[in-house]
C-alpha cells in the first residue's frame, strides 16, 4: 500500500508508535508460505503468472513469494515493480511523491498478474494500480495478495491471497516489516 | 495690513535663520516680516520651514502631443504641492518644441499651470542633433533656454555652432548625457547586477565622455551650458575643472541618484527604468558626499511621466521614467546630511538663478518680494504611494520608501495654492 | 524546497534541482512504456504563452503535458492569438479567467516570469526570459551529465561561446555550481558579461588548454548577427579560436561529453560532423527535454508542491 494511504502523514515528519505486535517474524514467513501454496492452487501451477510489487510496501513480499514458488515448483517467475503514484485519485490534493521508478520489463499481455500489497485498506491504491496495469498490456487475469486487510473499504476491490485479517479503527496504522506487523498510530513530530 | 500672515514659523534664507511671521498683501508681495503679525487668513506655521519657492530646472509635460500622460494643470498641481513655485517645461512634450509657432502655442497652455512656467525650447529641430533650430525666433518670443535631452548622437560640430549661435542671445543651453555612445541598447547600469540579469546595460563612462565632450566646447565657445541628470560623481569633478577654469557650466542632479541604487531592477518592476539609470552604492555614497560639498549647482527632479499601463509592461520594452515633484524634497531632507541651507540651497536659490528668475524666485525673504514660498516641515515622515500623487502617472522611484520632510503650504505669487497638502482652487496662475 | 513557481535555477536551489532529477527517472519508465502516458495531470490545463517563436521547445512541453494527461492552450506569437497591442497584463488576465493551472512563458524581456504572479494564481514555468535564465533548459542539462558520467558533484564543465547573451549560460551556471560542479567559462572578451568578479566560475580565453582535462564541453549557439554587432571581427576567426572543430573533437578525452542547448549552427560553433560523435549527446538531451519537462510540471501541479503545511487528507 503506498505510503501516504495508511494515515494522514503528517508533513512534519510524524514517527510510527507501535502499540501491539500482530504477527511476529515467523507469523509473517508461515503466511507467506502458506499464501504461496495457495497461488499455485488456485492458478493450477505456474503457468503465465508474473508477480508484481507495488512500490513501497508489497516489492519484498513479492519478492519472497518469488522465492517460495521457486523452491515449491522449481520454475523462476518474473517479478516487476510498479509505482502507482502517477495515477493516485488524490494528486493535487496532497504531497505525492513517487517511490522507485516502475520496473515491468515484460509484457502483461494474456498473463496473469497478482498484484502484491502490504496492506489493503481503502482500496484506492489497489483501483490505481489496475489502470496501471492495463497501460502495459491486457492481462488475461488480474489477482491480490495482501499481508493484511484491515478493512474500510471505499472501492468494491476484495483480496485474492490475504496473510492476516485484521479489524482496524480508521486512525489506526499497521506496520508490516521483514520481523513482523505491529499496530499503532503515527505520532506528530511536534512537541 | 496683509492679506495672509504665515505665523510662527522658522524663516530661512540665504542671509540664515529666524524666527518671524510673515505677511503677504494684495498684490502678491511680501509686505512684512516680524513678530506679532495679524491678518484676514492667518496660518499657522509653528514648527515648520518657510523657504522661497522651489525651483525645477528639468521638468517633462506632455502638452501638447500626449496630454494622456501629463497636462500642464496636471502636472504643476503635482509640482506645487512638492513645493515648486517654478518649473522649467522640457521641449520634448510630444510634439517638439523647436519653432515659433509651437513655442507660442506652449506659452499659451503654461497659462493653465499652477506656478511659473518656464518653457525650454529645443536645441536642434526635433531635437534630432542636426539642424539648429531658430533660437532667435524663439528667444524674442522670451525663450531663455533650450535643452537637447540626448547628445550622444550629435557630432560636436553642431554642438559647437549652437553654442557659438546662442551667445549673443543670452540663452542657457541644456545638454542631458544619457543614451547611445557606448551602448545603444542599454536599459540600466552596465556592472554586476545588468551582468548577472542578462540586460544589456549603459556604462558610466558614457556619461563622462559627454561630459568632457560639453565641457571642452562650453570653454572653448564661452556659452552659457547646463548639464542635465548627472549620476556620475565623475562628470561632477569634470565639470568642477572646467568651472575652475572659467567655462560658464553648471550641472544638475536628480533624487534618485543619491538616495537609490540599481539593486532594485531585481525587482524587474519597469518603474525603476530611468534614464540615467540607477547606479551603485559606491556611486551613490560618492554623489552624496559631493552634494554635501557644494560640488553640484542644484538638484532637478527630471519629472518624467508616462501613461500608467505603460510602466505594467515587461522592463525591457517599458519606457524611462518617473515622477519626481512630489518626493523632490523628501529624498534630499533623507539621504543627504546636509543643513537645511545647503538644501535650499539645491532646490531653490541655486536654480532660481540658472533659470534667471531670481528676481521672483529663489533670493532673500525680504518685504517687497514676490511671494513664491513654500512651508514644509522637515520632521514629518511619511510613505511614498505613487497612486496619490497628483500627477497623472503613479509611476515613482521612491514608491514604498519611507521618507522625512513633506511641503505643508505653497504661495505662488502671493496666492496660497497649496495648504495643508492640499490644491485650493484649479485657477491657472502666472 | 517546495514551491510554486519553476521561474529560475534561483527558485528551486539545490534541493528542487534534486527532486527534479529524481522525478525525472520516473519519467524516464514512463516515456519508455508501450503507452508513455499517465493520467497524473488528467483535468489540468497549461497554457503555453511564448512571445517568442520556438517551436521545439513549445514542442517538448507540450509532449510533456500531453503524456501527463493534461490539457493545454496555446497563446503563441506563431498562432498569431497574442494580439498586436494587446498588454501583456490584458493578455494573462484573460488566459486567467479561461481557467489554467500552469503558463509556460517565453519573453524575450528579462523579468516576465516575475511579473506574471500579479495578475495570475496559476504556477509559472519560464521557458526563457531575456538573457536571463531557462531554468528547464539546466535541468535537462543536469539530467544528461547524470545519466553519462554518473554523477555531476566535482565534475569540470567547460561552457564555450557567446555568455554574454546566453540564458542557457546564466543558469546552468547556477545549476552546475548548485550540484557541485567545476565551471570554466570560454569566450572572447567582447562575449562574456561585463562584470563576473562574484560569479563561481573561472573564466579563459584559452579553449585548448580549459578542454584538456573536462568532463563536459558545452558550446554555446553564436548568433549570425554577432559578426554584425563587432562581438568578433569576423565568425571564421571566431571557429578558429573558440569553435569545436573537428580537430578538437578528436583531442578531447575518451570519457568527455560534448552538449549543445540547439538549435546548431553547424561549420560555426560547432563542426558539421561533431553532433554525430560518438561521444556528443544532443539527441539524448531533446530527449531528455521532454522527460525533465514531465518532471517539471508533475512537480509543480501534482507533486503537491503548491500545497501549504497543512495539505493532509483521509484516504
Amino acid at each position: 500500500m503506498a505510503d501516504s494511504e495508511r494515515t494522514p502523514t503528517p508533513l512534519d515528519g510524524g514517527v510510527f508508535v507501535a502499540r501491539s505486535e500482530i504477527m511476529d517474524d515467523d507469523g509473517v514467513r508461515r503466511a507467506l508460505w502458506r499464501m504461496s501454496h495457495e497461488i499455485l492452487e488456485q492458478n493450477k501451477g505456474l503457468s503465465g503468472i508474473v508477480l508484481v510489487g507495488l512500490e513501497t510496501g508489497g516489492v519484498h513480499l513479492a519478492r519472497k513469494l518469488a522465492i517460495n514458488l521457486l523452491e515449491i515448483e522449481g520454475e523462476d517467475i518474473p517479478v516487476g515493480t510498479l509505482d502507482v503514484a502517477f495515477y493516485r485519485d488524490d494528486i493535487g490534493l496532497r504531497p505525492v511523491t513517487p517511490g522507485n521508478p516502475t520496473d515491468l520489463p515484460f509484457d502483461l499481455t494474456s498473463r496473469v498478474v497478482v498484484l502484491v500489497d502490504d496492506v489493503l485498506f481503502t482500496g484506492r491504491t489497489i483501483r490505481a494500480a489496475m489502470d496501471a496495469i492495463v497501460d502495459f498490456g491486457r492481462p488475461a487475469a488480474v489477482q491480490l495478495a495482501v499481508m493484511i486487510d484491515r478493512g474500510h473499504r471505499e472501492l468494491p476491490i476484495r483480496p485474492d491471497y490475504v496473510g492476516k485479517n485484521l479489524p482496524t479503527r480508521r486512525d489506526e496504522l499497521v506496520d508490516v516489516q521483514e520481523g513482523g506487523v505491529w499496530l499503532g498510530h503515527i505520532e506528530s513530530g511536534e512537541s | 495690513m496683509s492679506k495672509i500672515v504665515l505665523k510662527g514659523g522658522v524663516i530661512v534664507d540665504k542671509t540664515g535663520e529666524r524666527h518671524a511671521d510673515i505677511g503677504i498683501g494684495d498684490d502678491g508681495r511680501i509686505t512684512e516680516i516680524g513678530e506679532g503679525l495679524s491678518a484676514q487668513k492667518t496660518i499657522d506655521v509653528t514648527g515648520q520651514i518657510v523657504s522661497s519657492g522651489f525651483v525645477d530646472l528639468n521638468a517633462h509635460f506632455s502638452q501638447p502631443g500626449n496630454e494622456k500622460a501629463e497636462t500642464f494643470e496636471t502636472g504643476t498641481r503635482s509640482a506645487v504641492k512638492g513645493g515648486f513655485t517654478a518649473v522649467l517645461a522640457m521641449p520634448d512634450t510630444g510634439n517638439i518644441n523647436d519653432d515659433a509657432d509651437t513655442a507660442r502655442s506652449i506659452l499659451r497652455l503654461g497659462e493653465t499651470a499652477l506656478c511659473h512656467v518656464e518653457i525650454a525650447g529645443a536645441i536642434t529641430m526635433g531635437n534630432q542633433g542636426e539642424q539648429i533650430a531658430p533660437l532667435s525666433e524663439m528667444a524674442a518670443l522670451g525663450v531663455r533656454h533650450f535643452a537637447d535631452p540626448l547628445i550622444a548622437g550629435e557630432s560636436d560640430l553642431i554642438i559647437r555652432r549652437a553654442m557659438e549661435y546662442s551667445q549673443r542671445l543670452g540663452v542657457t543651453l541644456h545638454f542631458g548625457c544619457s543614451g547611445g555612445g557606448l551602448s545603444p541598447e542599454g536599459q540600466m547600469n552596465e556592472g554586476t547586477t545588468s551582468s548577472r540579469l542578462g540586460i544589456s546595460g549603459i556604462p558610466k563612462e558614457n556619461e563622462e565622455i559627454e561630459v568632457f565632450r560639453l565641457c571642452s566646447l562650453a570653454k572653448m565657445t564661452g556659452a552659457r551650458v547646463h548639464i542635465q541628470q548627472i549620476a556620475n560623481p565623475q562628470s561632477v569633478k569634470l565639470i568642477a575643472e572646467a568651472q575652475a577654469e572659467g567655462a560658464k557650466v553648471t550641472c544638475e542632479v536628480s533624487p534618485h541618484h543619491f538616495a537609490l541604487t540599481e539593486v532594485l531592477v531585481e525587482s524587474f518592476e519597469a518603474r525603476y527604468k530611468v534614464l540615467p539609470p540607477l547606479m551603485t552604492q559606491e556611486n551613490v555614497n560618492e554623489m552624496q558626499k559631493l552634494l554635501h560639498e557644494g560640488k553640484v549647482d542644484a538638484i532637478a527632479t527630471g519629472h518624467r511621466p508616462c501613461e500608467n499601463h505603460l510602466k505594467e509592461q515587461p522592463f525591457q520594452e517599458a519606457p524611462f521614467g518617473t515622477i519626481g515633484f512630489e518626493t523632490a524634497l523628501g529624498a534630499s531632507i533623507t539621504y543627504l546630511n546636509s543643513p537645511l541651507s545647503a538644501i535650499l540651497n539645491l532646490l531653490s536659490w541655486r536654480p532660481a538663478e540658472i533659470a534667471g528668475l531670481e528676481d521672483t524666485h529663489g533670493g532673500e525673504i525680504v518685504a517687497g518680494r514676490p511671494g513664491n514660498l513654500t512651508v514644509f516641515d522637515p520632521q514629518k515622515t511619511w510613505v511614498v504611494n505613487g497612486t496619490e500623487m497628483l500627477s497623472k502617472s503613479s509611476s515613482s522611484v521612491f514608491e514604498g520608501i519611507q521618507m522625512k520632510g513633506l511641503v505643508s503650504h505653497t504661495l505662488v505669487d502671493g496666492e496660497l495654492v497649496v495648504i495643508d497638502g492640499e490644491i485650493q482652487n484649479n485657477e491657472s496662475k502666472r | 524546497m517546495k514551491g510554486k513557481h519553476v521561474r529560475g535555477v534561483s527558485d528551486l536551489g539545490k534541493d528542487g534541482i534534486q527532486e527534479i532529477l529524481s522525478l525525472s527517472d520516473h519519467f524516464l519508465e514512463v516515456s519508455s512504456r508501450r503507452i508513455p502516458k499517465v493520467p497524473a495531470l488528467r483535468g489540468r490545463t497549461i497554457a503555453w504563452l511564448f512571445y517568442e517563436n520556438s517551436t521545439r521547445t513549445r514542442l517538448s512541453f507540450e509532449t510533456a503535458a500531453k503524456r501527463l494527461s493534461a490539457d493545454s492552450m496555446n497563446f503563441s506569437v506563431s498562432s498569431s492569438s497574442i494580439n498586436k497591442g494587446e498588454s501583456l497584463r490584458d493578455t494573462v488576465e484573460t488566459i486567467t479567467a479561461m481557467g489554467v493551472d500552469a503558463i509556460v512563458v517565453r519573453h524575450s524581456s528579462t523579468g516576465v516570469p516575475w511579473l506574471l504572479p500579479k495578475w495570475t494564481d496559476a504556477s509559472i514555468i519560464n521557458a526563457g526570459d531575456g538573457a536571463h535564465e531557462h531554468p528547464t533548459q539546466s535541468l535537462l542539462d543536469c539530467y544528461t551529465i547524470k545519466k553519462q558520467l554518473g554523477d555531476i558533484e566535482g565534475k569540470k564543465i567547460v561552457i564555450a561561446g557567446d555568455i554574454k547573451h546566453s540564458r542557457v549560460a546564466r543558469s546552468n551556471i547556477l545549476a552546475f555550481k548548485a550540484m557541485g560542479a567545476e565551471i570554466v567559462l570560454v569566450a572572447p572578451r567582447t562575449l562574456l558579461p561585463v562584470d563576473t568578479s562574484l560569479w563561481p566560475v573561472e573564466i579563459s580565453q584559452d579553449l585548448d588548454g580549459s578542454i584538456a582535462d573536462a568532463d563536459v564541453l558545452y558550446m554555446l549557439r553564436m548568433q549570425l548577427e554577432r559578426q554584425k554587432e563587432a562581438f568578433v571581427p569576423s565568425l571564421r576567426e571566431y571557429t578558429n579560436d573558440y569553435g569545436l572543430t573537428l580537430e578538437r573533437a578528436k583531442k578531447l578525452p575518451k570519457h568527455t561529453i560534448i552538449m549543445h542547448p540547439g538549435p546548431m549552427n553547424r561549420g560555426v560553433e560547432i563542426a558539421s560532423e561533431v553532433p554525430e560523435l560518438d561521444n556528443a549527446v544532443v539527441t539524448n538531451q531533446v530527449s531528455n527535454g521532454v522527460i525533465v519537462r514531465m518532471a517539471v510540471l508533475y512537480f509543480l501541479l501534482g507533486s503537491g508542491a503548491e500545497l501549504s503545511e497543512d495539505g493532509n487528507s483521509n484516504e
